[in-house]
């Protein structure tokens, strides 16, 4: 758990509202974290169905672990870690192997889903990144959801700063010798 | 040479290393060739390698979470069992001072019990106390486990 990282005060607010059992918090948290909880889900389960239940689950299990949250460290990060972890639980019971091929029908049953519209792009990279694993895949999609923010993704992780950049350019450099399979050449 | 590219493209290149990448790219092939893979996956990783749920799947998860919310009972048996806890022990205790006070109870007159049993009842009171404890102690660890999978 990242201890050094302060607490934003709006967090500070609704987490105070949260432990109270504030129903208006509970909306305020999901606005604010939701989307991001969903992104960590569906970066390591890869599929739409399962990224929405771990995601409920792992709000819920925020929201009920509130007394437990310790207001000096980083609010994002605990749900971070929290969403990551449940993920990586719901994919250990509900799958207990899929290979690489199995998973690129998954994954393109997946992108034909209604509920997200997928551009080339963003169906190129879901399926690119599947040559990764779980952690590097993680940091990936931190680092851009963050902006390339790079302190913000090592506060999440708890990587260290060099474990972050070897991720990152391994993975890229991973990213690059498969990405001429999904994308038509520059 | 990757390593360079990439700092490059993160913007984290020192102006001695600027100037090397802008001087590679004008002279060396390969160089150029290895710059444009990774340019060109650095703009499609910022458009696509974020997610974003369905807005109605997020107003989906607001209603199903405030309704398991509203389901979850209040913790009732936990005071219930303490009250029932607190009024043997008293009705043991108000049973031993009037019984062993060395003096005649003007108001109340109870059997007198064998001591055994009085020492049973005594027994069964403090395990009763003892197996509460442990329950609680049980299903609050359990809880932690079940809500964060980890003692955070």
């Amino acid at each position: 758990m990242i201890q050094n990282m302060d607490i934003p005060a709006v967090d500070e607010g609704m987490v105070r509202l949260l432990r109270e059992g504030d129903r208006k918090a509970v909306n305020t948290f999901v606005d604010r974290y939701g989307q991001f909880m969903y992104h960590v889900c569906y970066k390591v389960l890869l599929n739409t169905d399962e990224a929405e239940e771990a995601t409920q689950d792992a709000v819920m299990k925020v929201i009920q672990a509130i007394e437990n949250f310790k207001l000096k460290s980083s609010f994002k990060a605990w749900c971070y870690t929290i969403a990551f972890r449940t993920a990586i639980d719901y994919k250990r019971k509900v799958r207990k192997h899929v290979d690489l091929e199995g998973e690129y029908e998954l994954a393109n049953e997946d992108m034909a889903d209604d509920n997200i519209h997928y551009d080339e792009t963003k169906q190129g990279i879901q399926l690119l990144m599947r040559h990764l694993d779980d952690e590097s895949r993680m940091v990936i999609s931190l680092f851009y959801l963050e902006e390339k923010n790079i302190r913000e993704v090592i506060a999440l992780t708890g990587l260290t700063e060099s474990n972050v950049k070897i991720k990152l350019f391994r993975a890229r450099k991973e990213m690059t010798k498969h990405a001429d399979k999904y994308f038509e050449k520059v | 040479m990757e390593e360079l590219i990439w700092k490059y493209l993160d913007g984290e290149c020192s102006p001695e290393e600027i100037k090397e990448v802008e001087d590679k790219l004008q002279s060396d092939t390969a160089f150029l060739k290895a710059y444009q893979s990774a340019e060109s996956l650095d703009v499609r990783l910022k458009k696509g390698a974020t997610i974003k749920a369905s807005d109605f799947f997020i107003v989906q998860m607001k209603t199903r979470i405030h309704d398991e919310l509203s389901q979850q009972k209040a913790p009732v048996i936990l005071p219930l069992k303490w009250i029932l806890f607190l009024v043997i022990l008293g009705a043991t205790g108000l049973y031993f001072a009037i019984q062993y006070s060395g003096e005649e109870s003007s108001f109340l007159h109870l059997p007198v019990l064998d001591e055994r049993v009085m020492t049973m009842v005594t027994w069964v009171t403090f395990s009763f106390l003892l197996l509460m404890i442990i329950d609680i102690g049980y299903k609050k660890i359990m809880q932690m486990r079940k809500f964060t999978g980890v003692f955070l």
